[in-house]
């Protein structure tokens, strides 16, 4: 009897000792995701920043362009606005898709594209737009690992309702999801 | 050089090496040793196995030669291709934990010049180093651990007062406590410091000197050399403080395509650290 009682003692500690453990683990892997979330809300917010210097300078020598601009300056309120991820992505991939459309309006203007200020900020938003890109592969990464280690039996019977899984952010950019056409013609 | 490695040319040197004036005159005397020996000590054994141990000790010494001959060959040829010049020996301050480690410190096959080739850049001194740790064994007697890596240091003097010590190297496999090993950081008296990505942290070890600004890390450790770091194959670890930036891989490396990815590994490491360097004394109003 009381060997049996030692047994299920003992038993009883370990399962303690592992529930411990597992929910400590849960909390890091979901504060890794939520520190690499900053992250790239960092690179994003320097992105935002530099998007009406960048109107501003094509402003000054595109001025017939003003539909293009404004839909970027649009795109930018959406995007500092979002706040969850999914509608974070979304805004984010509709300011990606108006400042390639300020690229394509600098190619029909020589003296825009020579500007030494204009060079400077693209260069800024080719170097930033890396970040972007490599921040979320990051908060990918979290996330995956994250959201396996929850999900995951016999982990899922800890996590239950306390740790719920995160979503990927994933941009819906026409441009980056486009498939290359293809002509043998 | 492509796939050339750092023995290509020793079997060739040993061939060479091995009908030698110096290796004929050395069998002969010795084998004329052995039977005066021999014929002294009135021992057949002497006679059959003294000869042997003669051959035997030219033919290792011989084939040890043309490794050393073989790895001169090799660094001298790699030099150019990576922009540098072969300088064989040299020695690098004590700047970094790294450098400092253990009771000796050994530095080989050094190649030298700037760190951009032809654009230029601080030096670079790339090759082969090794500290070598004295540890007490059995019954008073003494036992030499060598550490070998392959190093790149880049003297970046206007590192200094922006780098206070960061230390990133691989985490091992298994964790064992740093007073069980021959562990080079823990005299640095460094904190250890988390980034926001799990992946990174599975590989990497990452600790900065009190003293370093948390900022300018942050800055260096942007999202995008996070992720080189992770994916690099080679994963190089770096050491900065004092002006000197020491990026480096455990053993010693002697494949020339590994080389030169280590080179180029080194010079994205550099390129990234100045940059650091550049945007924190932007940011810093002149006194």
């Amino acid at each position: 009897m009381t060997t049996t009682l030692y047994v299920a003692a003992g038993s009883l500690v370990l399962i303690a000792i592992w529930v411990v453990a597992t929910s400590n683990s849960f909390i890091r892997a979901r504060n890794k995701v939520d520190e690499s979330w900053s992250g790239m809300d960092v690179q994003l917010k320097r992105r935002h920043d530099l998007v009406p210097n960048l109107v501003e300078t094509v402003k000054g020598y595109a001025q017939h362009e003003r539909e293009t601009l404004a839909a970027v300056t649009q795109a930018r309120a959406e995007a500092v606005a979002a706040s969850d991820p999914e509608r974070v992505a979304h805004a984010e991939a509709k300011l990606t898709t108006a400042l390639g459309e300020i690229r394509a309006v600098a190619e029909q203007y020589p003296q825009l594209r020579a500007s030494e200020n204009f060079q400077q900020l693209e260069a800024q938003l080719a170097q930033l737009e890396n970040e972007i890109q490599a921040a979320r592969r990051i908060y990918n990464a979290n996330v995956q690992a994250y959201n396996t280690r929850i999900q995951i039996f016999p982990n899922s019977l800890i996590a239950g309702r306390n740790f719920a899984a995160r979503q990927y952010f994933e941009l819906d950019s026409p441009a980056e999801r486009a498939v290359p056409a293809v002509s043998f013609s | 050089m492509d796939g050339g490695d750092v023995n290509a040319t020793r079997w060739s040197y040993f061939r060479r090496g091995l009908p030698s004036r110096f290796n004929v005159y050395a069998l002969l005397l010795g084998v004329a040793v052995c039977l005066a020996i021999a014929a002294l000590a009135q021992s057949p054994t002497i006679v059959l196995v003294g000869p042997a141990v003669v051959a035997a000790i030219l033919v290792i010494s011989t084939w040890q030669s043309a490794g050393a001959d073989a790895a001169t060959d090799f660094f001298r040829t790699l030099a150019p291709e990576l922009g540098l010049e072969y300088v064989a020996g040299g020695a690098l301050p004590p700047l970094t934990p790294l450098l400092s480690a253990g009771d000796s410190q050994e530095l080989e096959h050094v190649m030298e010049g700037p760190l951009f080739g032809a654009q230029g850049g601080p030096l670079c001194t790339l090759g082969h180093y090794e500290f070598k740790t004295i540890q007490p064994s059995g019954e008073g007697g003494q036992r030499t651990i060598a550490h070998p890596f392959t190093i790149a240091a880049v003297e970046i003097d206007e590192a200094l007062p922006v780098f206070h010590g960061v230390y990133l190297r691989r985490r091992p496999r298994i964790h064992i406590p740093g007073f069980l090993w021959d562990d080079w950081l823990a005299r640095a008296h460094a904190e250890q410091v988390d980034l926001e990505s799990s992946g990174f942290e599975e590989l990497y070890e990452l600790r900065a000197a009190r003293d370093q600004d948390r900022t300018v890390l942050h800055e260096l450790f942007s999202p995008s050399f996070i992720v080189w770091l992770t994916e690099h194959p080679l994963r190089p670890g770096f050491e900065c403080k004092a002006g000197e930036l020491v990026v480096f891989i455990p053993e010693h490396e002697g494949n020339a395509g590994r080389l030169r990815l280590f080179h180029e590994a080194a010079r994205e490491v550099g390129r990234r650290v100045i940059a650091a360097v550049d945007a924190a004394r932007s940011a810093t109003p002149a006194a």
